[in-house]
């Protein structure tokens, strides 16, 4: 059996500079990797890119912009390359969709960027689209995702850089709630304050709600948060505050229940050897005292300090402390 | 077009000569339906359309029901169980409530509806077979009960099952006022007709296609003149603006169609979501202030309000209830004991009239 895309010729070397680029093939995001500048910069371009060559010899690159990239970058005169016909390039597009995803897993911002292509650039509605390219980008075919994967598409850059760092759709699409200004806002923030993927999803869906409930801009969300934490703060502890802060924020009566336990348990003076958890979100009957004790004499320890606290708290009922910590129901 | 709108039939082959089948033929003549093999290899999941919910919702599928008709709610651990069964004769709701799990936890997005009706009934017997203990059965889990007895006349056939069987109670619940065909038959004791309310507010932002409220109570208010009794659902209370008045008002209007010893039973349910279903609604309901609450994550993995704007709620329901009518049992949906005692003083056993709706 032959394969049915279009047929390349054999490798050849085209002049880089003779080479334009078409974006309708340019997905790839980040645009660049340090690794792969390296790698051509010391052992030059080994896969070839694909070249279109048009009746009026025009040479145009679809598929390697990163070599391609890479290869101007090192100063390199010349790169192997495929050379096809003018004609077919939507089938070319398709072929080269399937040649990246069959090495690596595309990130979010490259395969919206992929719907987006075939629908602007190629004219192909959803129905086209999601015959040809759902199966070999890994999507099921569902209206949904096309509608998603476009509303990503069209976010700015901050944005792009968020959800194409592993960011997964459910939570890229997320950001579709902003208005576009505020979507950079709040991208930028993030980035500023080095959030993982994780972290960064629950801080657009906390602020998300915020905007919700409270009638709030992303830009005052933020600078509450901001005059909550000091600005003389080192990064990553101020980073952690920030989003406590904005936790705080979306959660107000639970972080203040967490603060009156907090409270009550600090009364207590127990040893730090004791721990004392309440039910994760206060949604549960049962606190739970943890003793943590390395030998026999620090858990006879920890067992007398604990014995004085329930002495005090037997002859003195009417000004419990230990009552404070069960509060919360 | 009248509602249920369906804008497709799809009917499998062995259903064709069934009963319930030709009065659906006659209910919608417009629509040609589509004779298939299996149904299952039909427009299960709808998602080539924009909105596959609403979509399912036009698409009614008529089958033989391959599984079991009657469980037992599953319930959940660490919550108080409340013993209901369930009947799953027809399953999707033509409704469209912004806050409904079946939007996410339904694989089939279609009104199906099962043909075997004559199995449902060998079904029930083996249940109830040797067992003393009273059971309470409804259909409104998986769908509304009323929503289709204006074509299909469901309810008087289940009534029919039922009132011969008096182990059980039978609890036809509904958004609806679809009560006609009620109003022809003789009540029986072991019937309920119930009736999940909101405040109007809730009612017109958030439950696309039911009765309003007025209708429903109007609806309640026959059925109880007629002889029948009722039970209600606040199911899900929503925090919204004004609540607490507009919760207090629908109790004196309940209380005004229906006398406390006509009420079997009410229900609190606190609105409760999987955390999947909050995008659903974002997207499909985006003029809904319902997710503009402060929620946390349960051990059950659902959303519920954080525990003290619960209880405001519970209790605030409740002292408007038990001043109206203090012995109509009254219960929490879907909470843990330490709610229950919170909000009543104790657990639903120390509760005599509601051990006896419970089982």
């Amino acid at each position: 059996m032959s394969p049915k895309g279009p047929a390349p010729s054999s490798v050849v070397r085209e002049f880089i500079k003779d080479i334009v680029v078409d974006n309708r093939f340019c997905f790839s995001f980040p645009a660049e990797t340090s690794a792969l500048n390296k790698s051509v910069a010391s052992f030059g371009v080994i896969n070839p890119v694909w070249i279109v060559k048009s009746q009026d010899n025009r040479k145009t690159i679809v598929s390697g912009f990163r070599r391609y990239n890479a290869a101007r970058k090192a100063g390199l005169e010349t790169i192997p390359a495929l050379t096809f016909k003018a004609g077919r390039e939507y089938d070319l597009f398709i072929a080269h969709v399937a040649e990246n995803t069959a090495v690596r897993k595309l990130n979010v911002g490259e395969i919206s960027r992929v719907i987006f292509c075939a629908n602007e650039h190629f004219g192909h509605g959803f129905e086209k689209i999601s015959d040809r390219l759902f199966d070999a980008l890994g999507l099921e075919r569902s209206r949904k995702i096309y509608d998603m994967l476009l509303a990503v598409a069209g976010y700015g850059p901050a944005a792009k850089d968020i959800v194409s760092a592993g960011m997964s759709l459910k939570a890229a699409y997320r950001l579709a709630r902003f208005e576009p200004d505020q979507r950079e806002t709040l991208c930028k923030w993030i980035m500023d304050n080095r959030y993982g993927t994780s972290k960064s999803s629950l801080m657009i869906d906390m602020i998300d709600d915020i905007q919700a409930v409270k009638k709030k801009s992303v830009d005052e969300i933020i600078a509450d948060a901001e005059a909550h934490v000091s600005p003389d703060m080192e990064k990553p502890q101020r980073s952690s505050r920030l989003f406590e802060s904005v936790a705080t924020m979306r959660n107000p009566i639970l972080a203040r229940m967490r603060r009156d336990f907090q409270t009550a348990l600090e009364s207590l003076n127990l040893p730090p050897s004791v721990e004392v958890i309440p039910p994760n979100n206060f949604e549960g009957r049962h606190i739970e005292f943890v003793i943590r004790a390395r030998d026999r004499s620090s858990a006879i320890s920890s067992f007398k300090a604990l014995s004085k606290v329930a002495e005090a708290e037997s002859e003195n009922t009417e000004s419990s402390k230990l009552s404070g910590l069960f509060g919360w129901i | 077009m009248s509602f249920p709108g369906f804008s497709k039939i799809l009917i499998a082959e062995e259903a064709v000569s069934t009963p319930l089948t030709k009065k659906a033929k006659a209910a919608w003549p417009d629509i040609a339906p589509q004779i298939v093999r299996n149904l299952a290899d039909h427009e299960l999941q709808l998602d080539m359309e924009p909105d596959p919910v609403a979509a399912g919702k036009r698409t009614l599928a008529l089958g033989p029901n391959r599984g079991k008709f009657i469980r037992k709610c599953p319930g959940t651990m660490g919550l108080v169980c409340c013993n209901y069964w369930v009947i799953d004769l027809v399953e999707g709701c033509p409704i469209d409530c912004s806050y409904c799990i079946l939007q996410g936890y339904l694989t089939d997005r279609r009104i199906r509806l099962a043909t075997n009706i004559n199995d449902l009934v060998d079904e029930i017997d083996a249940e109830l077979a040797g067992g003393t203990q009273p059971v309470r059965v409804g259909t409104g889990e998986l769908s509304d009960s009323l929503i289709l007895d204006p074509q299909l006349g469901l309810a008087e056939t289940l009534i029919d099952i039922f009132r011969t069987r008096p182990r059980a109670t039978l609890e036809l619940k509904t958004k609806t006022a679809n009560i006609d065909s009620l109003l022809n038959l003789e009540p029986a004791d072991n019937i309920v007709i119930g009736w999940s309310v909101n405040t109007p507010a809730i009612i017109s932002s958030d439950e696309r296609g039911a009765s309003n409220l007025h209708d429903r109570l109007a609806a309640a208010r026959q059925i109880v003149k007629h002889g029948w009794k009722v039970a209600f659902h606040f199911d899900p209370l929503v925090l919204h603006d004004r609540w607490e008045e507009g919760y207090r008002r629908v109790v004196d209007d309940i209380f005004s169609v229906a006398p406390p010893e006509k009420v079997a039973w009410i229900s609190l349910g606190a609105f409760r979501f999987h955390p999947s279903l909050k995008q659903v609604i974002r997207d499909r309901f985006p003029m809904s202030d319902i997710l503009n609450s402060e929620f946390v994550l349960c051990p059950d993995n659902k959303m519920r309000y954080v525990k003290p704007e619960r209880l405001k709620l519970f209790r605030t329901l409740k002292n408007a209830i038990v001043a109206k009518a203090p012995s109509t049992p009254l219960y929490l949906c879907m909470e843990g004991i330490e709610i229950w005692e919170s909000v009543f003083g104790g657990s639903p056993r120390g509760d005599k009239n509601l051990c006896q709706v419970f089982g």
